[in-house]
């Protein structure tokens, strides 16, 4: 075997090894990874919750969108809104999102709409509950 | 280790180098490197792909390791915008096959140093981890040996005949195969390989087999709301069987490495797979089948082609003969 065969086939090798510990090893540290997406297994009796930041700006009430706050919807409901009281991280995210921008485009108001959604044929109805963002307090 | 070894080492060594080192042609290589270049500029969007990160409150900034290892703090627009740039260029050398293999490797390392920013906001994505592996594996092999300025200033340097001795003339006649040409494709199918079956062995080894029973992927589509998803979530049957089709596809993927016949197959239900991913959950994973040409053999894809509009041809000469037969 040549000199730059056995380099490339030290590479695959390192390479597979590298796999193998992911995969078996369950290692996570991006770029490594074993894939865990929705690798937890979900009963009937977990109930899907949507949260989602309601804003109020000059007198009227809309969704603030995590792409407004510079975020995609995993890391704002997956990460910060999932505290057991999310109103508190709503609240950090809304005065940053504050401090950025000019008087007249600041949210007044803020509250999380957490949405506890019932499973079909459960007989259950979806529940709504409501947390504020506190919008004047500087430390979480 | 020479050919002539003989014995069990010496049969592994030359079945080895059957499967990664046969005689390959380098345009596969150079058709690989322009898609693959093409697909990264595209993906990144002129740099909007990332201008969330500067943006993002700073309680979400979390690094990913590699960067909490270098320091890393949030980066601002203007130095996101110097990365951009700077990948752009390493791209669009790729592409024109200038300094082929440093301009892919700079244009790797770019790539991988933004992917990182992009998932240091506190949740990570797996979708771009293939492509980024496959930016590697190009760079390792010698893609820019056809259909590039680095092949043509080769010619250009043999025919002026300045340095015919110089190693650079010597490669200038080298044939337009290579053993090198095969290995990125087969590792990169190794790579998509690993990716489905790890994530089917996560999911059995956390949740055991009732991980396919309809329940969790029911409260995902409950979760993610999308309107294909809202008519699917009240059937738990079907919702059983497109977790376990989803499960056996994972699982059984390291079949398509081991039998070539089966990869079409593979690549034809991964391709289902995601583009159901992205109905029922809104998971956008592009980048993910953006590699599936990438293991395509085009030079193989080209000679079967051209067989069947020369059996075409041919069938239609024989047709219009044997009519101009009947006439007469």
């Amino acid at each position: 075997m040549r000199t730059r065969e056995l380099a490339v086939s030290c590479f695959v090798a390192a390479f597979v090894t590298l796999k193998l510990i992911e995969g078996f090893g369950a290692l996570e540290a991006w770029p490594l990874t074993h894939v865990p997406m929705f690798a937890v297994r979900r009963p009937p009796e977990e109930l899907p919750v949507r949260r989602t930041i309601e804003a109020r700006r000059a007198g009227r009430w809309f969704e603030l969108r995590p792409w407004q706050l510079g975020l995609n919807r995993a890391e704002l409901a997956g990460r910060l809104l999932r505290d057991p009281d999310p109103g508190v991280g709503c609240g950090e995210v809304v005065r940053e999102f504050n401090t950025r921008r000019p008087a007249w485009l600041r949210i007044e108001e803020a509250y999380v709409r957490a949405l506890t959604v019932a499973r079909p044929g459960s007989g259950a109805r979806d529940v709504e509950h409501r947390f504020p963002c506190p919008l004047d307090v500087t430390r979480r | 280790m020479s050919d002539e070894e003989t014995g069990t080492v010496g049969r592994a060594v030359t079945a080895w180098r059957a499967r990664w080192f046969p005689e390959a042609p380098l345009s596969d290589l150079a058709v690989a490197r322009v898609l693959l270049a093409t697909v990264v500029v595209y993906l990144n969007a002129g740099g909007l792909r990332f201008s969330l990160v500067p943006r993002a409150p700073s309680i979400a900034w979390e690094p990913v390791s590699f960067l909490a290892a270098a320091g890393a703090e949030q980066p601002t627009a203007a130095w996101l915008h110097g990365l951009h740039l700077a990948t752009s260029v390493a791209l669009i050398a790729t592409v024109a096959g200038l300094a082929t293999n440093v301009a892919m490797a700079a244009a790797f390392v770019l790539q991988l140093v933004q992917e990182g920013l992009l998932n240091s906001l506190g949740k990570v994505t797996h979708s771009t981890i293939p492509l980024l592996h496959a930016m590697l594996f190009f760079a390792l092999a010698p893609c820019g040996g056809s259909w590039s300025l680095d092949a043509s200033f080769r010619r250009w340097h043999q025919r002026s005949g300045r340095s015919a001795r110089s190693p650079s003339a010597r490669s200038a006649s080298a044939p337009p195969t290579s053993r090198f040409a095969r290995w990125p494709f087969e590792l990169l199918l190794l790579e998509l390989a690993f990716y489905y079956f790890d994530a089917g062995l996560t999911k059995l080894v956390t949740s055991g087999p009732a991980w396919a029973d309809g329940y969790t992927l029911q409260y995902h589509l409950l979760h993610h709301d999308t309107s294909v998803g809202r008519l699917l979530a009240p059937h738990l049957a079907i919702c059983a069987l497109l977790s376990t089709a989803a499960l056996a596809f994972e699982l059984l993927f390291p079949l398509a490495v081991v039998f070539r016949r089966l990869r079409p197959y593979f690549l034809a239900a991964g391709v289902c797979f995601h583009l159901g991913n992205h109905l029922l959950l809104d998971l956008i994973f592009w980048p993910v089948l953006a590699v599936y040409p990438l293991v395509v053999p085009w030079s193989v894809l080209q000679r079967r082609v051209a067989a069947l509009f020369h059996r075409y041809g041919t069938l239609r000469r024989e047709r219009l003969s044997n009519e101009g037969t009947d006439h007469e």
